[in-house]
């Protein structure tokens, strides 16, 4: 029984101390916290910066969610029967689940209003929703219901033609369920909204909004987007609307060179991490009043936004200088998921597994348990999982992270390869499962596109298969893959940058573009 | 300095030494050896490698348990190795017997300090005859022997002569004298040992015995001195000496020195109690070697990782000092391995070892091989996970419950309060392991290591493959089955159930296995010819022929791509489609007809998908060998406006807005009908884009080039911007050093790769990659200009096309407007007209034949005031419009528009000097609201079929826009919003035009306004 309380006791630590912030947003997706629910967009929140995220790392005080954050906002409302867009203000106060339960409740508060000093002629919107969040967690998932209470759920509209349309909360209804799945590097959910809401007010009698809707997101720490896609029904004694918007927002961090004027400088240029927003919606009529025959059936708004930005480290390549993976390397330096002296990392040279899954975690930003506690509290010591990944090695956390997180296994005999070179299937396989994307390939996945498929391993064909799909590895010019061959520092480099690229912006148009630009 | 060297070189010494003894690798079966915390780390003592070496006796009898409890009692320091012979058959002497019992009693420390004490008494005396003084004078102390016998031992020691002291003819016994070089009798040892480990604890051997004889079972149990009986009892009961005989105990026997080993090592028990010493029963399952290396202090290690019985880890620690003082000894254990005495590096992976530690010290003292670590595997089914006690309960085939403890790192606790096991390398929970079902478990040592899943006995055996081909026609079906094997299957098509899961089905199919509810309506059911290559398949076979199919059920291989519609040709029944996806490759696809296009939300003709199109395809992928793909095509959704060029804008390059992605341009003007309009003095535009393409002067360039070489430049720049729903980016930035020179929009005479030429231009008009094409608002490519294209053309530099921007022709014959007057009217239905006149750009030409047209939903009825509604349009009461006269936009039979609007008819009907209606015609130059303003406005005079500028000098008005005004563009119909200014439009109003007067500032109500360019 010892045995188990120590265990407890140790893995109730690392838990405590594993906790990820909220740039990890694998432990919590931002679900309707920066857009609500009601087709609108805000301005989002940036993801937390290099050094935002080392401070906090270091032992800093999380930001309290429930302190309100104030966003810009933007939603077309059609209780006119003709588009109209509000301008004003999101007011969020949102709680979060707690890391440590397996299922709980906790609150959002989604206030909208117009800017102070609006013109009282120009469409306005005052709205309280309190959402209760109950939630359940069943292995990497959580499970999540919103409900507001009718009782607090406060809503007026007010028209360009000056009807003001007030919410019959008594009679309204909605709810949401949301589903996330939690991988390593990122977290995906998707949600279904439906609403049921009554609008008196209005001279065609009581307006009634029917509102049914898909809600689409992930989080990871290089970017975020939630898009929706809600389908409205507005109905009144004398006409009926219906039309789809789809409002999405994404925050992103990507990276600028800047390269130095003066001559005499230490250091060659560097990068900068540029935290760039997303917000804008589109939206498509399908049935309209008759007297709305000259709109147009579409239509689309965004909201302007300001890009904030940091200086990333300037790492010194210049032995490097024209190889075609200086650039790549160069970033993962800056980035700091390569550390350490640059000249130690010669592009030629393999990779170990060690070297490459210290690296990929840090890529996606695992939670990896701190070798000193927070506040010089007595340092934990270690769980050693493999025989040859000693614990006094700097990447053995890095390690320890990648395998809980289900990202790389052991070999036999308990022994991890640690300093093994790693081969391009090992690498392409962890990069998907770190990704949570193996699921997308075909299972079994018994042949591959590429010419020397067989060759890769049983375990790795899915994965590659995958891998191609989305576009992260192709063939060479023979269409060959080579799976069994070891990758070099630079062949890493360039593999991990498409990785964090792909997080970047290609998974962003996945969710953002993709959905918008189409009418379902 | 020499002494350093040599010191040096003697480690160095040392360590290749231990370096080259084998180091073997882990037993694979317990994989988590070095995973699973080290509960205790026990050392090697610095006196084993004496040990070792004394322990080397040449005569040791060949009984295993003799060997053992010799070598056991000298690693434990019981029995002292006195030369290179054991004597395994001499008989126990008294002082031996003494010595061994004190020594096994943990007071040989005390003894020997007696001894020591009596050192200066005993000088001249040999060693061999006096040695045994510390004990025998400890001894009497504790009253193991009388006061009497240690006087008489001693005396018989220090009197004999010395020359006649030979162990091999010992001097009889003179009683009373004690002399303590003669045999020990049985019973003397019982007595003696009972002795001396009651003087260290008292109730030591109160405890309960468990076995053992009383000594009356023994027919010679008189002959027993009534001092010996007690022990003599004692050592029975507790098994520590047993009869000689099953009926004799033989008190008065001797005892030769190798059983009396074996009795000692019967005292473990007790022995240990005293010494603080444990015992551990476990498998070697790795051993590493480890070096730290330093001038003068080295040191090399022996790590030997030792998997226990009850599954925790305790490592075993040989240590080799590598410095030549004298301390620098080995730190080692006797190990008793196949016969022979030998050290801790002699372990090897998979011996199973018994090993004697003393955990206040944190020392291995001995270790003894017992055999070799068995791994088995064992099936069965999981009953019971008991995580408090490590173990598992399965069942076997005769249904007996079988309970195995488990490896350490096979379960516990996890974070989450909850039981884990290690199953498959992951952490489960442990209520997630089905029961009752088979596992496949591998035992090392009769621990659990691994478990795999089995579940229960197939069967409905199923097949499951990737299909590769599908020959209906022949009944054959290839599939690549899970283990990447080719095999081919047959069936017959009309004796086979086939279901098939297409991507767009729902998940929710209740009751799918036919043969179980065959009456059920299963709407995946198909026939085979539904299953194609990329396919996963799930079928049965028949029972006697293996290769028949008797019912097959797939699901399809689809994966989602998003790009740009390059080209797209119709071939009558198919089309072919080049997309170029995001990431820049191309991939040409043939689509029959019958594949869905999807245009915001609604399935479309395919002819509707045009070039520059963006598009979601939905696409069934079959890898039908290494390197042979085929993808075909299962839907296309037409992207509804993103990457639509919502403006062209030219300007001059004003700088860059780096961190904020924005490019500024100063004199920024908009291409509208009207030209280059919307003048910004400085404006900036979005260049966040992912693919944002830059050319300078035709050719592609870099954004760090334009920003280095061109942002101070002045020379022009045009940008395509897209429809981005988080707002306009541009998508291409051409910058050309020429002059921009809009010209008017024409229509291409014809066109080949880079040039084309337009009615009404004189020569070739040069194409380049920077040229920005756009057709009805999509990006294209400069080859995809072609006659009779529309285009209105900016120029740069000579006869070079910076912009070719491709519309539909401005035509309004498309629209059909009639007017009527109505002659019934079924409501919600349809209407009748008597006669009706179709109206002809100018003219009105009457059709005396009655009409009917039909009314939907879609019919829109207009007023003066705007829209009305239907059900205001009857054929009775007050309000019935019988008789009235409407104009009508029809398409075919059905009435799109019915307006209730005046006449309004250019050429008269009445005789001169009428001139019809007020008709104007001219460009819109401002909007405000309904009321259009026009420049060059000409007055139409219908008698005279001409057209009359309103003035030379300003030729000006106003038209207003009505609600019931018909307003045609490009064949359309649009609202008042649909104007823009810089369009050329005819205006028709219901005022006579013979009371207008040819002046700047003529205003009109209009009711039909047709847009010309």
């Amino acid at each position: 029984m010892k045995k188990f309380l120590l265990i407890a006791l140790l893995l109730g630590v690392m838990a405590i101390f594993a906790t990820p912030m909220e740039a990890n947003a694998q432990s919590n997706a931002r679900t309707g916290r920066y857009m609500g629910f009601s087709g609108g967009i805000s301005e989002g929140r940036r993801l937390p910066g290099t050094t935002e995220t080392i401070i906090m790392e270091q032992g800093a005080r999380r930001p309290n969610n429930r302190n309100a954050i104030t966003l810009e906002y933007r939603e077309v409302i059609f209780l006119s029967g003709r588009p109209e867009l509000f301008e004003g203000i999101l007011e969020i106060r949102a709680g979060a689940p707690d890391p440590n339960s397996q299922a709980g409740t906790f609150t959002i508060e989604h206030r909208v209003r117009p800017h102070a000093g609006a013109d009282a002629s120009e469409t306005s919107i005052n709205r309280t929703m309190i959402f209760t969040v109950s939630y359940r967690r069943v292995g990497s998932q959580i499970l999540k219901t919103y409900e507001v209470n009718p009782a607090t759920w406060r809503e007026t509209i007010s028209t360009a033609a000056g009807d003001t349309f007030t919410l019959d909360h008594a009679r309204s209804s909605f709810v949401t369920a949301i589903i996330e799945d939690q991988t390593p590097g990122v977290s995906y959910y998707r949600g279904n909204v439906s609403a049921r809401m009554f609008f008196t007010g209005s001279a065609n009698g009581t307006t009634i909004v029917e509102q049914v809707g898909t809600i689409n997101g992930f989080t990871s720490a290089w970017s975020a987007t939630e898009t929706h896609r809600m389908d409205f029904a507005i109905t009144n004694d004398n006409w009926a609307l219906t039309y789809q918007i789809r409002p999405s927002v994404t925050v992103n961090k990507v990276l600028q060179f800047e390269s130095n004027e003066p001559f005499a400088i230490s250091f060659e240029g560097n990068f900068m991490e540029l935290h760039q927003s997303f917000a804008g919606l589109r939206y498509d009529i399908f049935i309209r009043p008759q007297f709305m025959w000259d709109e147009p059936l579409f239509g689309s708004h965004s909201l302007e936004t300001f890009n904030v930005f940091e200086q990333l480290f300037a790492p010194d390549l210049s032995f490097m200088r024209g190889h075609p993976a200086e650039d790549d390397i160069h970033r993962l330096f800056a980035m700091e998921i390569l550390t350490g002296e640059p000249q130690f990392f010669i592009p030629e040279q393999g990779i170990t597994r060690g070297q490459f899954m210290t690296a990929l975690a840090r890529a996606i930003k695992l939670p990896v348990q701190e070798v000193t506690q927070p506040r010089g509290r007595t340092a934990i010591e270690p769980v050693v999982l493999f025989n040859d990944v000693n614990s006094d090695r700097p990447e053995f956390r890095y390690i320890q992270a990648i395998v809980d997180a289900g990202v790389a296994e052991g070999r036999e005999g308990g022994s991890f390869h640690f300093d093994y070179l790693i081969s391009r299937q090992e690498a392409i396989t962890t990069i998907i499962r770190a990704l949570g994307l193996t699921n997308i390939g075909l299972n079994p996945t018994v042949v591959t596109p590429f010419v020397d498929s067989n060759d890769i391993a049983s375990w790795a064909m899915r994965d590659i298969s995958v891998a191609n799909t989305l576009g992260l590895i192709s063939p060479d010019i023979n269409g060959n893959l080579h799976p069994n061959r070891a990758i070099s520092n630079a062949e890493a480099a360039t593999l991990l940058n498409h990785l964090i690229d792909y997080l970047r912006e290609g998974i962003v148009r996945d969710y953002a573009d993709h959905i918008v630009n189409t009418v379902v | 300095m020499m002494k350093k060297k040599f010191l040096t070189q003697a480690v160095s010494l040392a360590l290749a030494t231990i370096m080259l003894l084998p180091a073997s690798v882990a037993v694979a079966q317990d994989e988590l050896i070095h995973i699973d915390p080290v509960s205790n780390t026990y050392t090697g003592r610095p006196q084993a490698a004496q040990l070792i070496t004394q322990l080397q006796f040449t005569d040791l009898p060949a009984g295993e348990g003799f060997r053992e409890a010799i070598i056991r009692g000298g690693a434990l320091e019981v029995i002292h190795p006195e030369a290179a012979q054991f004597r395994p058959n001499a008989p126990v002497s008294r002082e031996e017997a003494i010595a061994f019992a004190l020594r096994a009693a943990g007071r040989s420390d005390e003894a020997r300090a007696l001894g020591e004490a009596m050192a200066d008494d005993l000088q001249g005396l040999p060693l061999n005859r006096v040695w045994n003084f510390g004990y025998m004078q400890l001894a009497q102390q504790i009253g193991m022997i009388t006061a009497d016998q240690f006087t008489s031992a001693q005396t018989v020691a220090t009197t004999q002569p010395i020359d006649n002291d030979d162990e091999e003819a010992p001097v009889p016994p003179i009683a009373p004298v004690f002399d303590s070089t003669v045999s020990a009798t049985r019973q003397e040892i019982a007595s003696w040992l009972v002795g001396a480990f009651e003087s260290v604890e008292d109730d030591i051997f109160d405890v309960p015995a468990t076995a053992g004889v009383s000594l009356q079972s023994f027919t010679d149990w008189g002959t027993i001195s009534p001092i010996h009986a007690s022990a003599v009892e004692t050592v029975l009961r507790h098994n520590i000496m047993n009869g000689q005989t099953p009926t004799n105990f033989a008190p008065n026997s001797t005892v030769p020195r190798q059983e009396m080993a074996q009795i000692i090592s019967h005292l473990d028990g007790f022995h240990f109690e005293l010494m603080g010493l444990e015992r551990a029963m476990g498998a070697v399952i790795d051993t590493s070697n480890e070096q730290f290396i330093q001038t003068g202090a080295s040191y090399a290690w022996r790590h030997i990782h030792v998997r226990r019985a009850d599954g925790s880890v305790d490592h075993l620690q040989f240590t080799l000092p590598g410095t030549a003082s004298p301390q620098g000894v080995p730190l080692d254990a006797v190990v008793f391995r196949n016969g022979e005495v030998v050290g801790l590096t002699a372990l090897q992976t998979g011996d199973q070892i018994e090993y004697l530690v003393h955990p206040e010290t944190g020392t291995v003292w001995y270790v003894r091989v017992t055999g070799t670590t068995s791994t088995a595997n064992f099936r069965g089914r999981l009953q019971i996970i008991n995580i408090e006690n490590g173990t598992m309960t399965f069942t076997d085939n005769t249904n007996t419950a079988i309970t195995f403890p488990m490896i350490e790192g096979m379960y516990g606790i996890g974070a989450d309060g909850q039981p884990f096991i290690r199953f498959t390398n992951i952490l489960r929970p442990a209520s997630s392991l089905p029961r009752g079902t088979y596992y496949d478990v591998t035992l090392v040592g009769n621990l659990i290591t691994d478990i795999t899943f089995v579940g229960d006995p197939v069967v409905t055996p199923e097949i499951r493959g990737i299909v590769i081909d599908n020959n209906a026609m022949l009944g054959s079906l290839t599939i690549l089955d899970e283990n990447r094997q080719e095999r081919s299957f047959n069936y017959i098509p009309g004796a086979l159930m086939v279901q098939r899961r297409e991507f767009f089905d729902m998940r929710d199919t209740i009751g799918g296995i036919h043969e179980m509810f065959p009456g059920n309506f299963n709407p995946r059911e198909t026939s085979i010819n539904a299953i194609i290559p990329g396919d996963l398949v799930v079928f049965r076979v028949d029972s006697e022929d293996p290769t028949r199919i008797t019912a097959i059920s797939s699901a399809e291989n689809i994966i989602q791509r998003y790009g740009r519609i390059l080209e797209f040709r119709d071939q009558g029944g198919f089309f072919d489609m080049l997309m170029e996806f995001e990431n820049g490759q191309t991939a040409w696809f043939s689509v029959p007809n019958q594949v869905l296009v999807m245009d915001r939300g609604r399935p479309v003709n395919p002819n509707q998908i045009q070039m520059g199109d963006w598009a979601r395809i939905i696409v069934n992928q079959a890898v039908l060998a290494p390197g042979v793909m085929m993808e075909t095509v299962r839907e296309i959704s037409l992207d509804s406006g993103g990457h639509h060029i919502s403006s062209i804008v030219m300007g001059r390059v004003a700088g860059f807005h780096h961190a904020q992605n924005l490019i500024q341009i100063e004199h920024a003007q908009e291409l509208t009908p009207a030209g280059w309009s919307n003048h910004s003095p400085l404006a900036s535009f979005n260049i966040s884009g992912p693919n944002v393409r830059y050319y300078h002067d035709g050719r592609a360039v870099s954004l760090a080039h334009v920003q280095r070489y061109l942002q101070r430049s002045g020379a022009t720049v045009y940008l395509a911007m897209e429809n981005h729903h988080a707002g306009e980016r541009a998508v291409v930035v051409s910058i050309r050093s020429g002059r921009d020179e809009l010209i008017r929009a024409g229509t291409v005479l014809g066109a080949s790769a880079n040039e084309f030429h337009l009615l009404e231009i004189p020569g070739a008009i040069q194409t380049d990659a920077g040229t920005i094409v756009v057709r009805n608002g999509r990006l294209v490519e400069q080859n995809h200009i072609s006659a009779p294209d529309w285009a209105r053309v900016a120029l740069n530099g000579h006869n070079t096309a910076a912009v070719v921007n491709i519309e539909p022709a401005p035509a309004t014959s498309g629209v059909q407007i009639i007017r009527g007057r109505i002659d019934r009217v079924e409501p919600n239905q349809s209407f009748r007209v008597t006669a009706m006149s179709i109206f002809d750009g100018l003219r009105w030409n009457f059709a005396p034949i009655g009409r009917e047209f039909a009314i939907d939903h879609d019919t829109l009825f207009i007023g003066e005031n705007g829209v009305t509604n239907m059900t205001d349009f009857i054929g009775w009461g007050e309000n019935s419009v019988i008789g009235d006269v409407f104009n009508v936009v029809v398409d075919g039979s059905r009435a799109v528009r019915v307006i209730d609007a005046p006449f309004t008819n250019p050429t008269p009907d009445l005789p001169p000097p009428a001139q019809g209606h007020l008709t104007v015609r001219g460009t819109i130059y401002a909007i405000n609201g309904s009321t259009v303003h026009l420049r060059d406005m000409h007055v139409f005079n219908g008698r005279t079929a001409q057209w009359n500028i309103v003035s030379n000098t300003n030729a000006t008005g106003t038209v207003t826009v009505q609600p019931n005004t018909i307003i045609v563009d490009r064949n359309q119909v649009v609202g008042t919003n649909g104007l823009q200014v810089g369009q050329q439009i005819l205006a028709l109003s219901s005022d006579n035009r013979l009371g207008v007067t040819l002046e700047p500032g003529i205003t009109a109500d209009v009711y039909i306004l047709l847009v010309e360019s």
